[in-house]
Parts: C-alpha cells; sequence; structure tokens
C-alpha cells in the first residue's frame, strides 16, 4: 500500500517530466522514442529494487543502452567511454556552428544523463512524498509559460495540473494542512502563471522549439515501423525516382550561398502534370508559355543582382533563379548542359527554363544574376485572366474525389477573379485544420495524394499544402503549376546560407499578359514581397506570419497555426536586423527591471522579516526534507532532537530569539543574521546531498 | 532580585543529594511557589537528608512527622493545656509549627490526622481548641508516601493531593552516584554538617516576589489551559486536572522560567513541569489501574500531542 502510493505520487511528479524530455528530444533530433521508453521503465525497475543507490544503477543503464546503440566491440574495452566522451565534447563545441543540430549520440546521452539527475533531485527533494505538489506546481507554470510562449494553448496544461496537484494532496497522508494549504496552492500557481505569462509575452517569438511536441503532452509518440526510414529533404542527393509525401528528416547540409540584398525564393524546376501518386508529379509534357505583354522592364519592382555560390560536398546540377532574371554569368568551370540562346535582355523569354549544368557543381562555384523583383500589384492582377495559358495547366487525373473540387469551391465561393481565388486557397491552406509535419505517411495504395492529405491524414509539409493548392487551383479553373525551389534560407555573412533543409515547394498561378505568380500555401513560410517605392524583404501583408498570441484560450482558434514551426526543409523568413535589435533590446530591458523590481520587494521584506515570519519560513523549506518542528514539539525540543540540521548554533540562537519574541513579547528582536544565509533553499539541499554522501 | 541566593540554596542541596539535580531544582520552583511536595518513593533514597539540608541553608526551623495509625491531630498541631500556675490554657504548639515539615508516610495515618496537616498546608494557619495561630513563614509541607506497601494505609483523597502543588519521585542513583555516595560518608562524615546558612527568610521571600513577576504571555496561557482541558477528555483519565492545577502550572513554570534567568515562560518549562504538577490530579479510570497505566506516562504522552503555539 505505501509503495503503491509512492510510485503513484512519483508518478504524478514525473509527468511534467515526460514533457520536457520530450521537448528536449525535439529540439535535438533525437527521435528514438523507443529507446527513452525502454531507458524509462528500467529506470523505474532501478529505482524500484534499489531505492537507495538507483543511480549508479542507471547511468549504468544508460551506458549499456549508449553501447549498444551507438558503438561496436566489448563494453569492457573502455576505450570506446574516451570516444564517447571526445565525441560529445566535439559535438557540443560546435553546437553554435552548425545550428543546433547535434549528434543522435550526443542527444541520446545527454538526455539519459539528464533524465537520471532530475530523478535523482526529485527523490532528494521528495523523500516521504513531500515537495509532490512543488514539482506538479513548477511543471504547471513550466508548461504554461512554454505552451504561451509558443502561442499555444496553455489552459488544458495548467488545469491537467492543477487537477493532478489536487488528486496528490487528496490521496497523500502527508498533513498538507499544515504545510501546502488549499489555497496557497491555488494561488501560488497563479502567480506563477501570471509571471509566467508576462514572461512568455515579453520574450520575442520564440521560433527554436521547431516542433509542436507540447500538444503531444502526455501520449507516447509511436511512430510505427517506416518504410526504409526518412527521406532525406533537399536536392544535391535528391533523386528524381523516390517517392514523394513520405516521411522526412532534416538535412542541415548547406548548399548554397546567396549574395542578396533582399531574400529570394530560388526556383529550380517545376512539374506540370499531376499524377496523384508515387511521385506525385511527373516532369513530363512542359511547354513554354507566351511572352508577357507587360514584360518586365514594364512591372514595377526592384532590381538586384544576386550571386550564387555553391557549399558542401553534394553539389546541384540545377541553377537555382529568382523569378525574373535579367542576365544569367556563370562562373568559371559552369557549364550549362543544353545550349540555350543566353543574351542580355533576351532571357525573360526563356524564364521558363530549367537551367541544368553539365556536371554537379563543386564548392565554390558560382553564378551571377541580374533579377529582378517585381512587385505583384493585387489590383492589378485582380483584373487579368487565364486564358492565355496552355489546357495542360488545368488539367486533373479523372479519378481525383467530388470532395476535393468541392472543397476547392466552397473555398473559393466568395471571390469573383483569380487572384482573390488564388488567394483565398493560399489563406485556407495557411491556417485551416492542416497541420505541419515532416513526419507523414505515404497514402495507401489506390488512394489519391491530394484527397488522402486534404481529408484523412490533415497534415504534411510543403509537398503536400503546395500540391492541394495546385489541385485546387486547377478544380477551379486557375491554370497552376507546383514548383520546387528553395526557400530563403538562414541570414549568415551578409548573404543567405542555404541548406537542404531549406528545400522548398509552392506554386505558381498564370495570369494573362503577366506570367507567372507564386503563392505560399504552406503555414509558416512567406514569400519575400517587393512593395513599389517601398523596402523590398518585408513579409507580404496578405500572407502575414502567425503572430505569437499569449493568453490562455480555452478554445483552439482555427486562425492559429503551431507557431512558426520552423521545420527542416524550409526555414521562415529571417527578420531584417532592424526590427529584431530594439524588440530583443526592449525584451531585456523589460525583464532585467521586472528582476530587479521584483528582487527589490523581496529583499525590502526579507530585511524587514520578522523572526517569528523567518522562522516559521525556515521550518516550510526544512519541511522539504524533514527536518521540520513537529506541531508538539518546542523549538527547543527541535532543534535539540534534529541531529542533520546545518549550523546548528546558528539555529540555535534564532530559536533564543524568536522565545524572546514570541514568549516573551519583547518587540523588536532581529533574528540572527546568519539565519537568513545558512538556510536558503540551495543551501538546505546541497547540506543534504552532502549529507548523504558521507553516509 | 538575582537568582544567586537560590543557585547558592541548590549548590548546598545538590552536595547532599547527589545526581539528583532535576529534582533539586524542582524543589526550589515549589519553595519558589510557596507550594508543596509530596514524594513518592521508597525509602533510603535521601528524602530526608535533602529536607534537612533545606532548612539548614535557609537557618530555618525544621521538624519532622512520623506518621503512624495511632497519631492524632494534637500531635501534629499542638495542644492546649492548662497551666496551673497562671490559671490559663496555654497552646503548646506541634511540629507543624516550623518553617520546614518532613511528614513522612503521610499515608500510614488516619484521615483525621491527615486532614488536620492538610489544612495547615491549603491555609497556612492552624486552629486549636477554636484559636486559630497562623503558622511561620515561610512555611512547607514535604510529604512522603511508600508506593510500594499498601497494607493498612489510608491513601490520600483526590482533594487533598490537589494541594501538593508538585509530586516528585527522587528514583535510584546511578552506579557511578551511589560510589560517590559511599565514598563521600565512608569516614562517617555526612555532607550535611558542611551546609551552612544561605539565604535568610527575607531574601526568600524576595525571591518569591520576584519568581511571580515573570511574564506569562496569552499565548503560554493558552498552551497551559489546552493541556489542562485535554486531561478531562482522556478516556483512560476518571478524572481531569482541576483549574487548581493549571493555576499551580502556571505559578511553577514562572518559577523555573526564574530560576533559570529567564524573564519569560517558555513552552519548554510548562512541559518539563507538567508531569510534577498535574499527574497526581488526575485519577485513573480501574480498568487502566489495573493494566497497570501510570498517570505519569499519560501526562507524558499528552505534552507530546498537545500543538505548542510559536506565533
Amino acid at each position: 500500500m505505501q509503495r503503491g502510493r509512492r510510485l503513484f505520487l512519483a508518478f504524478l511528479s514525473w509527468l511534467w517530466l515526460l514533457p520536457l524530455i520530450f521537448g528536449l528530444n525535439a529540439a535535438m533530433k533525437f527521435i528514438n522514442v523507443d529507446l527513452l521508453g525502454a531507458a524509462l521503465v528500467l529506470f523505474l525497475v532501478a529505482d524500484l529494487a534499489i531505492p537507495r543507490q538507483a543511480w549508479v544503477a542507471k547511468v549504468f543503464i544508460a551506458l549499456v543502452i549508449i553501447h549498444r546503440s551507438f558503438f561496436a566491440g566489448s563494453i569492457f574495452e573502455l576505450n570506446w567511454l574516451n570516444m564517447l566522451v571526445r565525441e560529445i565534447a566535439a559535438d557540443l563545441a560546435g553546437i553554435s556552428a552548425s545550428d543546433m543540430t547535434v549528434l543522435t549520440l550526443t542527444s541520446t546521452t545527454l538526455s539519459l544523463l539528464g533524465v537520471i539527475a532530475a530523478q535523482t533531485v526529485y527523490k532528494v527533494l521528495v523523500r516521504r512524498g513531500r515537495g509532490v505538489l512543488v514539482l506538479l506546481g513548477f511543471g504547471a507554470a513550466l508548461l504554461a509559460t512554454v505552451n504561451l510562449w509558443a502561442g499555444k494553448n496553455a489552459f488544458w496544461s495548467v488545469s491537467l495540473y492543477t487537477v493532478l496537484g489536487l488528486a496528490a494532496m487528496a490521496t497523500s497522508r502527508v498533513q498538507w494542512d499544515t504545510f501546502f494549504p488549499l489555497h496557497r496552492w491555488l494561488s501560488s500557481l497563479l502567480v506563477l502563471v501570471a509571471l509566467m505569462t508576462a514572461v512568455a509575452w515579453a520574450l520575442p517569438a520564440g521560433n527554436f522549439l521547431e516542433e509542436a511536441w507540447w500538444e503531444n503532452l502526455l501520449g507516447w509518440e509511436w511512430p510505427g515501423p517506416r518504410e526504409g526510414g526518412p527521406a532525406r529533404v533537399g536536392y544535391s542527393r535528391y533523386s528524381e525516382a523516390s517517392r514523394l509525401g513520405g516521411p522526412l528528416r532534416e538535412d542541415s547540409e548547406p548548399v548554397l550561398f546567396v549574395q542578396s540584398p533582399v531574400p529570394v525564393y530560388l526556383r529550380g524546376d517545376y512539374r506540370v502534370t499531376y499524377i496523384g501518386h508515387s511521385q506525385v508529379w511527373t516532369a513530363a509534357q512542359k511547354t513554354l508559355e507566351p511572352v508577357p505583354v507587360f514584360g518586365p522592364q514594364h512591372l514595377q519592382g526592384r532590381e538586384v543582382t544576386v550571386t550564387v555560390t555553391a557549399m558542401g560536398e553534394h553539389g546541384i546540377n540545377t541553377l537555382f533563379v529568382p523569378r525574373f532574371i535579367r542576365s544569367l554569368q556563370l562562373g568559371p568551370g559552369v557549364r550549362y548542359a543544353t545550349y540555350l540562346p543566353v543574351a542580355v535582355n533576351t532571357m525573360y523569354a526563356y524564364m521558363d527554363y530549367t537551367f541544368l549544368t553539365a556536371s554537379r557543381l563543386k564548392e565554390g562555384d558560382t553564378y551571377v544574376m541580374e533579377a529582378v523583383l517585381p512587385y505583384d500589384d493585387p489590383e492589378l492582377l485582380r483584373s487579368l485572366g487565364h486564358a492565355q495559358a496552355d489546357r495542360i495547366y488545368l488539367r486533373l487525373p479523372p479519378n481525383i474525389p467530388n470532395r476535393v473540387r468541392e472543397l476547392a469551391r466552397n473555398i473559393t465561393g466568395g471571390a469573383d477573379n483569380g487572384y482573390d481565388k488564388a488567394m483565398a486557397l493560399a489563406e485556407a491552406l495557411r491556417r485551416g485544420e492542416w497541420q505541419y509535419t515532416l513526419d507523414t505517411k505515404y497514402p495507401p495504395s489506390g488512394a489519391d495524394f491530394v484527397d488522402w492529405f486534404l481529408f484523412e491524414q490533415k497534415e504534411g509539409y510543403c509537398v503536400h499544402f503546395s500540391s492541394a493548392f495546385v489541385v485546387m487551383a486547377r478544380a477551379v479553373g486557375l491554370p497552376s503549376r507546383w514548383v520546387i525551389g528553395y526557400s530563403s534560407g538562414t541570414r549568415q555573412d551578409g548573404g543567405y546560407v542555404i541548406q537542404n533543409r531549406h528545400a522548398h515547394a509552392w506554386a505558381e498561378v498564370w495570369f494573362d499578359d503577366y506570367g507567372w505568380v507564386p503563392f505560399e500555401a504552406t503555414p509558416g513560410q512567406t514569400l519575400p514581397r517587393v512593395y513599389p517605392g517601398g523596402s523590398p524583404g518585408e513579409p507580404d501583408p496578405g500572407e502575414p506570419q502567425e503572430p505569437q498570441e499569449p493568453g490562455v484560450d480555452p478554445e483552439p482558434d482555427p486562425g492559429q497555426e503551431p507557431a512558426t514551426p520552423q521545420l527542416p526543409g524550409e526555414e521562415e523568413e529571417p527578420e531584417p536586423e532592424r526590427a529584431v535589435w530594439p524588440g530583443i533590446l526592449a525584451t531585456a530591458g523589460a525583464v532585467l527591471l521586472a528582476v530587479l523590481a521584483a528582487a527589490a520587494i523581496l529583499w525590502h521584506k526579507w530585511r524587514k522579516i520578522s523572526v517569528a515570519a523567518l522562522y516559521e519560513k525556515i521550518q516550510r523549506r526544512l519541511r522539504l526534507f524533514g527536518w521540520q518542528r513537529q506541531p508538539w514539539e518546542t523549538p527547543r525540543e527541535h532543534v535539540n532532537r534534529v541531529e542533520e540540521l546545518p549550523m546548528k548554533p546558528v539555529f540555535a540562537e534564532m530559536v533564543d530569539s524568536l522565545e524572546a519574541a514570541v514568549y516573551g513579547g519583547i518587540a523588536d528582536v532581529q533574528p540572527p543574521a546568519q539565519a537568513k544565509k545558512h538556510y536558503s533553499l540551495l543551501r538546505l539541499l546541497w547540506h543534504r546531498l552532502a549529507n548523504r554522501r558521507r553516509r | 532580585m538575582s537568582t544567586e541566593k537560590i543557585q547558592a540554596l541548590l549548590d548546598n542541596l545538590n552536595k547532599v543529594l547527589l545526581g539528583k539535580a532535576r529534582v533539586v531544582e524542582m524543589v526550589a520552583v515549589a519553595l519558589l511557589c510557596q507550594g508543596h511536595v509530596l514524594v513518592e518513593d521508597v525509602p533510603g533514597l535521601g528524602k530526608t537528608m535533602l529536607v534537612k539540608a533545606l532548612a539548614k541553608s535557609m537557618g530555618s526551623k525544621y521538624s519532622r512527622i512520623q506518621f503512624t495509625p495511632d497519631l492524632l491531630p494534637s500531635d501534629v498541631v499542638g495542644v492546649t493545656v492548662y497551666n496551673q500556675q497562671t490559671m490559663e490554657f496555654q497552646y503548646r504548639p506541634g511540629p507543624v509549627m516550623a518553617n520546614i515539615v518532613l511528614a513522612d508516610e503521610i499515608n500510614r495515618t488516619s484521615p483525621k490526622t491527615q486532614s488536620s496537616l492538610l489544612e495547615a498546608m491549603e491555609e497556612g494557619q492552624v486552629t486549636v481548641d477554636g484559636v486559630t495561630r497562623p503558622l511561620p513563614k515561610p512555611f512547607m509541607v514535604f510529604a512522603t508516601q511508600n508506593p510500594i506497601e499498601y497494607e493498612g494505609t489510608f491513601p490520600l483523597p483526590e482533594a487533598q493531593l490537589d494541594r501538593f502543588l508538585l509530586r516528585l519521585e527522587i528514583g535510584y542513583p546511578d552506579a557511578a552516584t551511589e560510589g560517590q555516595i559511599i565514598r563521600t560518608q565512608e569516614f562517617g562524615h555526612h555532607p550535611l554538617e558542611t551546609i551552612e546558612q544561605v539565604i535568610t527568610a527575607s531574601e526568600l521571600l524576595a525571591a518569591q516576589e520576584a519568581a511571580a513577576q515573570v511574564k506569562l504571555e496569552d499565548n503560554m496561557v493558552r498552551y497551559i489551559i489546552e493541556l489542562c482541558s485535554r486531561t478531562r477528555d482522556i478516556s483512560a483519565l476518571y478524572l481531569g486536572a482541576s483549574p487548581r492545577g493549571s493555576l499551580g502550572l502556571a505559578r511553577a513554570a514562572k518559577a523555573l522560567a526564574w530560576l533559570r534567568g529567564r524573564q519569560y515562560v517558555i513552552p519548554d518549562d510548562i512541559k518539563e513541569l507538567a508531569v510534577p504538577v498535574l499527574a497526581h490530579r488526575v485519577l485513573l479510570t480501574p480498568e487502566d489501574k489495573l493494566r497497570g497505566v501510570s498517570t505519569q506516562a499519560i501526562i507524558a504522552k499528552l505534552v507530546n500531542t498537545v500543538p505548542v503555539p510559536t506565533r
């Protein structure tokens, strides 16, 4: 019975550890959940079997797991430990350079050690079942913060942990009333959540939490059998024959370095024929469109020079280009695969070409383009038709289910021109019920790719969203095509570094006399747009980034996307620097001020604390360690009884002054100055740990 | 009024009653409260020596009454006899007319004789043939009871036990102390002989006055009341402590606090005195008596359940 209750309390208080672990793993790309689950079960067994020295067993278990997962040879040839340490050290040393991505070895080791440390601290704190509520309160506040920070719904996690706290109170035989009364539990939770809400609100939009792991709060995410493992994102090692739409994993290998004054989407290739399975799109049946009458020279926009340098060992064999290029100069060693009539001012006619190179680009190979980034005037586009486009841009396979067409018609029902229809489709996909994830499943054989995504799976990545956009656009009569390329990358060293994970797919719609206009249907992605006379590179107001919305929403807002899930495969637009720094500085200043104000208030209260209040405060801390005064004990009896009490003479002195104040009725008794210092929670914790070690 | 004189008194007593500092301290508490002490223990533990030493240290009059079944009240309080020379009735004081009275084996005499002493204890006076005469001050009674032999005894009724401030048990000395006792008396000299007077009657009265001035905060009053009222709810007790018990506890706690150099009472004083002050004022149910439960144990357990106020 006692053991069962202990186990239950332990489980309750571990609950908040689980999302933390999952978050850690999501952030560090450690997705081997099976391994972690096995480790946790083994840890639990160790806890029950040898409660006192469990951590030794746990470390051993962790080492065995790591050895079996990452090393060959015998575990008793201790050289592998040396290698392990060196690998991790090297990995951590390079962590800032390589965009927060670490080896699975590192993340596994650190996760397991972190779990062991957390569990050990927990056990020290909550011997005899106390302190569970403290941890639960901390868990609730932590989750609330993380969720609010990420613009997620924190209501349920806070409620959940409140209920769990009450359950712990109800089931435990510890005298909660004297140590943590209900109202204090609730009020401290309220204060914590309010505080954390303020912090979350003040922090800059967090996009480093790369996955919405907190959604899966208590459930084990079981990925199930994978078909040959997730494919890699990107083109450098991309094979045309590979099947599209399955699970992907990130590949941070840099591919291109783009020197450009503004962020640009680089187009590599486009697809016309939708087949709805396997590769989804085929490369066959390309056609050239008539040269737009308006011509780029008539377009409002900005002329820029874009220099692209190849990076990495797996080079590309396609030249990725912005929308309208005026010229394309190849660096030494780069040659076209096929002859093209390249000449200044004639490029626009061939803007639909895919520029293949004779061989893969080597590191350092460059090409330079002059390009026009046009301002796509919505008013102009609304007035344009779609008649000139080839019919193949409207073709759909006959077996597309009717519900896809119906959905497209419903979404575009309110629009009377092509531009508004396309915008409606893009917005619906970006803000609708469809979730962004890289961990998808292939559609079952016979199912249509877009139909499966829209109505069954309801989650996917850019391929899914852009394909769905094209299919639905065609269903409502908009000539459109599927474009693959790179999104604008990460700003660095005056340019943009494009990694394989920035590989992206989007859609373009034809407008008569104007040409192809890109539309972004994937949540969390933003097309860089140019404004007449304004600064380029601002996000399009028509497709705004999702705002961070702190606050506790009882209902998930359908318009609220997972806050900028910065997922592999795509990277969101880096904001212009001038917009970032004032925000960061203001936030830092606000946080600093708040901390200082809180510290001042606490310091003031702390300085004039009465000896009786101080005594009670210290008693509450001692209670965590089981060193507290029993209700029937006099303060003297307490100090004489508890042998483990640190700095006993100081405590005895405080008892003397307490007696003078409380029983002698003497006002202005000052507690001994050292008492405040020696009985901080940290000191007590340290004392307990040190004492345990001695024992 | 400092505690020096009382400390010197304690030193004297400790010279005689070796290794029993706590008992000696309790005696001093009773002295400071003008209370009487009931010593319940087997013979030969030094009760008489203690009382003699006390009397000698105070330079006051000491008398001893050995209670026997045929002892009469007049043997205690004195008689009036007709003086043929003066043609008047003349009062001849009994042994009770002293500062320190040792009433040995008080439960061996008849209730009538017992009650004659008890009036003296409570009222501080004796009435002989209708004339009331005050007793000398200070006046203190040490009564002893043998807890082993009950045959032919008249146990003190509750109402009379209540008049003793403290009930003490001296207890056997430990082996080392016992050896020390043998050594000090090896050559026929008793340490009592070396004791000198250290305090006068007026100084003692001043000390009593000072001890009464010790501060007793409201929270400590509440604590005392809580302790006493809980004795009335304990199922093993047939009779709980009377308000005289709480009054005695408060007075004794003040005296103990003063003795230890404090000007205020702390819960430790009260806890320490709870058993000597309360245990003889409560009455066990017959079943628990048969089970061998002692009231001391019950009170000792009680003080370890009542919460101590800390604010």
